[in-house]
């Protein structure tokens, strides 16, 4: 489960990146949910993508993605390459969004944030997102995860959805 | 939302004032009990969180419908993220092909624009997946779809540079094999042979010939055939046999046992008979290679139908899994509480609920947000698998201010304190709300809600200083013919507190309509529009609109 910090600290603009993946200097506290995963053909291993967003807007609104590899569940499984894309998307009539970090531009409403790590067993993201443009607009995290390892590749997505 | 003694005595004076409308609604609740086969709480009398208990086993059980891979609950039926993947369409295609069954022709400027932005994967590999596209599409042109994906040149010499040097990467052997035969089979397809000189052909399959793991020496021998070059060297397969495969018949093998069955003369009915399970997996590469294999074997075995759905644009989506959230899990507990069904929360959201309470550093919202949800499923005490969450959540939200005043650009978070505010039983909060219109049926659906927390939150005079009932009624009237169940819920909880005369038409037009928005998958789920997929909070709006008609 990826450890998030204090999204109480959020409001700060400091940047660092950590060793797994790119952060904001105080994004949110733990992102849990993750139960997307598929097996890595051939190593008994498993490709997990999980997705995290904040749950009320009393705070700056955070959230964090992460691709990890795994054996038996739970066991850090070291890949040659692992890649987590996180997608955030505003959803609403005029909707439009931002993001800490910024990320590829996709669409007025949709930001794309790429990390990928070697020889290791996760690459996550995690920051602030401000959607905006009209009273009703939401939000929607998406977590693509892959990894290629000893020979094959293995894919794994899932979306916060609420 | 909690009612208010006065509120409920309005509401019942309403009612008992006028015969025929007490006549009709009384018929009108007995039509909705039997229709939904739920037993409604008396909200008219209870005004706090202790509510009698009455069975609610549909909705307890339709939550079924909406549960997330996290085990809590989703927000919707409606699935996020379902788009085409250059993965899933390359071997999903391959798959279709080698179950000979006919699929749509792939619309070219929707794979183009799918190749320029699909960063999951390195340009070169896009490039991989539209060449393997378009074996099974004769009309389709992948160098012009890469050159117009605007890829072309960073694939090129991404492919170049790994081929330069395999070792930079410090990837294991066999993933270098894997990607260089990709990138050799891709240079190929783009007529480009050249960018990998005689020494690096050489490299791959002396590296590949030595390879224990069996797929990546497939797609080296697939990749040399496709060259049909003379002069490149004969890989080295002979070290496999049927034997290598393994016992194991489970998805962990299948690959490999299907590069075997490809690499080899060896026919192995145990193996066949794995490799057809293999065929209804869940990766598309292992199920198209174990069709390619079982063909090869002339295995003669009657094969599932393949599970690639091709869409009309020829491309295959990848349906990421669905994560639940604790906003949408608030609203199921606001449902729960109010058909009565708090001794029906199912099992897995119970557990759901627990693990989320037990993660290490949760973000302040979150704990607020699961101590609200224990909140509305607390009975006499909350649930022993709420721990202390709610005693937590009320510390934390006493530091929540509301904001001074409503804003276009502050609604969220507004909305959210007000919801906390409301719900931790605080006082009416010192905020401004200004209208943007003082029209009702002018506004956005937004600014109804906004009103709507205002009265729930006590600030009931502010509220009334706000709204002309007349136009009110006429907005429950304007959202339902706009399909907009939620907004039509606050105006109609808003006109039972302020002096709004709805007539017995429009109640008889509400009761009926309500009933429309169930959802498609469950009677007892609302939908946001008639007939449509099962949403949450459209379900708690639904029923707190039923509780009041």
């Amino acid at each position: 489960m990826k450890s998030v910090r204090n999204s109480a600290c959020a409001f700060s603009l400091a940047f660092a990146l950590s060793l797994a993946g790119i952060a904001m200097a105080a994004p949110p506290a733990a992102a849990w949910s993750d139960s997307a995963s598929a097996k890595i053909p051939g190593t008994g291993a498993i490709i997990q993508a999980n997705a995290w967003q904040c749950n009320t807007y009393v705070d700056k609104c955070s959230f964090a993605t992460s691709s990890k590899a795994l054996k038996k569940k739970s066991k850090k499984y070291r890949v040659g390459k692992i890649v987590n894309v996180a997608t955030l998307k505003a959803n609403g009539i005029s909707a439009t969004i931002s993001t800490s970090p910024s990320g590829t531009f996709v669409s007025e409403n949709v930001r794309r944030i790429k990390w990928t790590n070697r020889n290791t067993w996760i690459s996550d993201i995690s920051g602030i997102a401000d959607p905006g443009g009209s009273l009703n607009t939401s939000m929607t995290t998406c977590s693509d995860a892959s990894v290629i390892t000893k020979g094959v590749k293995g894919f794994a997505a899932a979306c916060v959805n609420g | 939302m909690r009612r208010t003694q006065t509120g409920a005595r309005k509401m019942w004076g309403k009612l008992a004032g006028n015969r025929r409308a007490l006549a009709m609604s009384l018929i009108l609740v007995a039509v909705l009990l039997v229709t939904l086969g739920v037993a409604f709480r008396n909200q008219l009398f209870s005004g706090s969180a202790e509510l009698a208990q009455r069975p609610g086993a549909p909705l307890a059980a339709a939550l079924n419908e909406l549960r997330g891979d996290n085990d809590l609950v989703l927000g919707s039926t409606r699935k996020n993220g379902v788009e085409p993947s250059l993965y899933e369409t390359a071997y999903g295609r391959l798959e279709h092909a080698a179950a000979k069954q006919d699929m749509p022709r792939v619309r070219v400027g929707e794979l183009m624009s799918l190749a320029a932005a699909e960063e999951i994967d390195t340009e070169a590999w896009r490039s991989y997946y539209v060449c393997l596209t378009a074996k099974t599409d004769p009309a389709l042109d992948p160098a012009r779809v890469i050159r117009d994906a605007g890829i072309m040149k960073p694939a090129l010499d991404e492919i170049s540079g790994y081929f330069a040097d395999p070792d930079r990467q410090g990837e294991d052997l066999p993933t270098s094999v894997t990607t260089r035969a990709a990138f050799l089979s891709t240079l190929h397809c783009l007529s480009r042979d050249s960018l990998a000189n005689a020494d690096d052909v050489r490299l791959l399959a002396d590296e590949a010939g030595k390879l224990a793991e069996p797929v990546p020496v497939l797609l080296t021998a697939d990749a040399l055939r496709e060259r049909r070059a003379g002069s490149d060297p004969k890989l080295a397969t002979g070290r496999f046999t049927a034997a290598d495969a393994g016992e194991k018949c489970d998805a962990v093998s299948s690959m490999g046992m299907a590069a075997i069955a490809l690499l080899t003369d060896d026919q192995d009915a145990e193996a066949a008979g794995c490799l057809r399970t293999a065929t209804a997996g869940e990766d598309a590469q292992t199920r198209w290679l174990a069709r390619r294999a079982l063909a090869d074997m002339s295995a003669g075995v009657e094969l599932p139908a393949p599970r690639a759905g091709v869409g009309k644009d020829g491309l295959v989506n990848k349906v990421p899994r669905q994560l639940g959230t604790l906003r949408a899990t608030y609203h199921a507990a606001r449902a729960l509480a109010l058909t009565g069904a708090l001794e029906q929360v199912p099992k897995w959201l119970r557990r759901g609920i627990e693990e989320a309470r037990n993660q290490p550093d949760l973000a302040r919202g979150d704990r607020i947000m699961l101590g609200q949800i224990c909140d509305r499923l607390t009975v006499e005490r909350p649930p022993v698998y709420c721990g202390d969450a709610v005693a937590e959540a009320n510390r934390l939200a006493a530091d929540i201010d509301v904001p001074p005043k409503l804003t276009q650009r502050n609604y969220a978070a507004w909305h959210d304190s007000m919801v906390l505010h409301t719900h931790f039983q605080q006082d009416c909060p010192t905020t401004e709300v200004t209208l943007p219109k003082r029209n009702l049926t002018k506004v956005d659906g937004e600014w109804i809600r906004a009103l709507a927390l205002l009265m729930q939150a006590g600030c009931e005079a502010q509220a009334r200083e706000l709204i002309d009932p007349e136009h009110l009624v006429r907005r429950i009237q304007l959202s339902l013919d706009d399909h907009d169940l939620l907004i039509a819920a606050d105006a109609y909880y808003l006109s039972w507190h302020t002096d709004a005369d709805i007539s017995n038409e429009l109640t008889e037009q509400l009761s009926a309509t309500v009933l429309t928005y169930r959802s498609r998958e469950d009677p007892a789920l609302f939908s946001r529009e008639p007939g449509g997929a099962a949403d949450i909070e459209a379900t708690a709006a639904a029923y707190l609109f039923i509780d009041y008609l």
